[in-house]
């Protein structure tokens, strides 16, 4: 792909964020917010404001911890009397995302309805070329189409060209099923890139073999792309059992994750239903989980406390390059990379996807082998 | 008589403008790089992540 494709690929992502999951106009007045390593990206949302003249508060801000964020955030948000339109604030970061307490304290303030919070991980290049291609329609209508079916079953087998096979019992009258798909709603987070459903798997056991990519709440730099050297995982009783493949800084990583209290435990099963993501991306990012294909969230969990009572702080997800889902034994497959879309309204019941904190900035040297810490204790 | 023209700024040119923007924004403070073991949260809950 040449230079100039890329950018014109990166004004229609900023096209796509600014009309198709904004919806803006020129009534709206916006604020960007942006940390050091999401600059440039943040720059190309800003240009594309300025084109259709829009101005646009910027705010920097420092990932994780930064006590001035509050005072610039205020100073940034207008008297909501003073104009008709709606308050719409863009936060862009590479690895996290932070500050939730202060952004819900300006949302409340301002007015829930009248308010549109935007929050993008993985602000990069590949978000604008790859992740923006299909709208918050069309994710919908896909997670839709899933989830009318999946809601009801009691068991689906997930199978995938690499090698894949696993059987998980389903259970969406115990516990929940999350959709992501970029739709805003009043109080809530629109959390980008979109496109996932996941839930909490009653059972599952079989093998894995993520021939995708991982993604991990930590921040760490080192090829995620697993296409050339799959990790097979495999599973018994909801925990991971053994695992080969992968480079061997891939290996370190998912060896310390699985040490962690609770690393080996099965706390997602989630499909990424973003069809308009074309490759894996070398980053650590959200990015390649909505991909579409299948994800094993190790560690920690995506249900209430109430309901799988085990906490634990990292959360590794190991990701196929695409997937067949036989619902219920059903002899005739879903293959997520050829959906069939079948325009079911999308289930009232299912949580979006939220953030009730901060999120994915646990620092690399955090994540330490916690059999090796107690021997030193 | 003079007439006035006044060019649309290309998308590039309002790129730089905003780099120019936003780096002006970015505080000391700010820039803080995050460290390995930096104040971090504790993961929160990101559902579905």
């Amino acid at each position: 792909m040449t230079d100039v494709q890329s950018d014109r690929d990166v004004r229609d992502g900023v096209d796509a964020l600014l009309d198709r999951y904004a919806g803006l106009s020129v009534r709206d007045h916006c604020v960007v917010v942006f940390s050091p390593d999401s600059r440039e990206p943040a720059a190309w949302l800003v240009a594309g404001l300025k084109q259709r003249g829009l101005s646009a508060q910027v705010i920097g801000m420092r990932p994780l911890v930064d006590y001035g964020f509050a005072a610039r955030l205020k100073a940034a948000v207008p008297d909501p009397e003073s104009f008709t339109g709606r308050l719409v604030v863009f936060t862009l970061e590479r690895d996290t995302m932070s500050h939730f307490a202060q952004l819900l304290h300006v949302m409340q303030q301002f007015g829930s309805d009248r308010c549109m919070v935007v929050r993008i991980i993985s602000a990069s290049r590949e978000f604008f070329e790859q992740a923006l291609k299909l709208g918050p329609e069309e994710l919908s209508a896909r997670n839709a189409t899933l989830l009318t079916r999946l809601t009801k079953a009691r068991s689906v087998r997930v199978r995938s060209k690499g090698g894949t096979d696993l059987r998980i019992r389903l259970d969406a009258g115990r516990y929940d099923w999350i959709s992501n798909r970029g739709v805003w709603r009043p109080g809530g987070f629109t959390i980008l890139p979109a496109g996932e459903i996941a839930t909490y798997p009653a059972g599952i056991e079989g093998r894995l073999v993520a021939d995708g990519a991982l993604n991990c709440n930590v921040i760490t730099r080192i090829d995620t792309r697993l296409g050339a050297r799959p990790l097979t995982v495999d599973i018994a009783d909801g925990r991971a059992t053994g695992f080969s493949g992968g480079s061997d800084e891939v290996r370190e990583l998912v060896e310390l994750c699985f040490r962690q209290p609770h690393g080996t435990r099965v706390g997602e099963l989630g499909f990424g239903t973003n069809s308009g993501i074309g490759l894996f991306i070398p980053a650590n990012s959200h990015i390649n989980e909505r991909r579409v294909g299948v994800h094993i969230g190790f560690g920690q969990h995506n249900q209430d406390r109430a309901v799988v009572g085990y906490e634990e702080k990292v959360h590794l997800d190991l990701i196929t390059d695409g997937a067949e889902l036989h619902i219920d034994d059903d002899t005739e497959p879903v293959d997520l990379a050829d959906l069939r879309v079948t325009g079911a309204e999308h289930p009232a019941l299912v949580r979006d996807e939220d953030i009730t904190g901060d999120c994915c900035g646990f620092g690399y040297g955090e994540l330490t082998d916690p059999v090796a810490a107690s021997a030193i204790g | 008589m003079t007439q006035n023209t006044t060019e649309t700024p290309s998308y590039e040119s309002l790129v730089e403008d905003a780099l120019r923007e936003l780096s002006a924004a970015e505080s000391a403070e700010v820039l803080v790089p995050v460290g390995s073991g930096d104040e971090g949260p504790l993961m929160a809950w990101f559902v579905a992540t």
